[in-house]
């Protein structure tokens, strides 16, 4: 290889040591030998320069990090804050006979957007007049049908149901079907 | 005024002393770390034409750099 095509080809060496011809009239060129020195010395100002400026978009990519984490933090403490509420929002009844017989348990908790879920656990409901109940719902200025059901031969059942979030449910009752007035058991 | 300020002052003239395609190459490559062939299609030219300018630009660095040492 001539020198001054190994001269103009140096710079290849500062990536790729695998040059064979190049490689080999490097050792035996003193001016080639001292221009490579050289090149690995503006080489490595080239790099620590380009590192430096590099440094403050590390610094800001930190802070985006440390942003991030700060709106991760404050999303799981608003989920958190929810799953909170909506614990708090559970409410459980008992219901009882006009004896203080207890026949059945209500627990209401969050549903879904728009409503809220009843959970009824009847026991020992009296069957003597039939199977079918209905189960009513009051806040302090309405009064709602929420559903019927049936209970088996020892009165006892489990069914669910949804009720609206707009009201604010406070009494809970079971009638016999067509005899709204009838109160079996209450809360 | 430190080493790394020396350097930085330094290498700052001396790309200033090559030629504008020859100090684009060599930004887009240390600064941008940029290959060879994303800069040839950054700048649309053709990839010989990018490994000259880059060699050259070296070359002439640490030329000017042995000068200034000599």
């Amino acid at each position: 290889m001539r020198h001054e095509e190994a001269w103009r080809r140096l710079p290849d060496l500062l990536d790729d040591r695998d040059d064979a011809a190049l490689l080999a009239h490097v050792r035996t060129c003193a001016s080639c030998q001292r221009q490579l020195f050289l090149l690995s010395r503006v080489d490595r100002l080239l790099r620590d320069s380009a590192s430096a400026q590099r440094a403050p978009r590390r610094q800001l990519t930190r802070v985006r990090i440390l942003a991030a984490a700060a709106a991760l933090a404050a999303a799981l403490a608003a989920t958190l804050a929810v799953v909170l509420s909506q614990q708090a929002r559970e409410h459980h009844f008992m219901l009882r006979t006009a004896s203080g017989r207890l026949v059945g348990e209500a627990r209401m908790s969050n549903g879904d957007e728009q409503n809220v879920s009843l959970a009824l656990t009847a026991r020992h409901l009296p069957v003597d007049s039939g199977h079918m109940f209905v189960l009513w719902a009051g806040d302090k200025a309405s009064t709602m049908q929420v559903g019927r059901f049936m209970v088996d031969r020892t009165g006892g059942c489990r069914v669910r149901f949804n009720l609206p979030e707009s009201h604010s449910w406070q009494r809970f009752w079971v009638t016999k079907p067509g005899e709204a007035r009838t109160v079996v058991a209450g809360t | 005024m430190e080493g790394g300020d020396v350097d930085a002052f330094w290498l700052e003239a001396a790309l200033s002393r090559l030629s504008e395609r020859e100090r684009t190459v060599i930004e887009l490559a240390y600064y941008d770390d940029l290959s060879e062939s994303a800069i040839a299609r950054r700048l649309r030219v053709p990839l010989g034409s990018v490994k000259s300018w880059k060699r050259r630009g070296l070359n002439r660095l640490a030329s000017v750099l042995g000068e200034e040492s000599a």
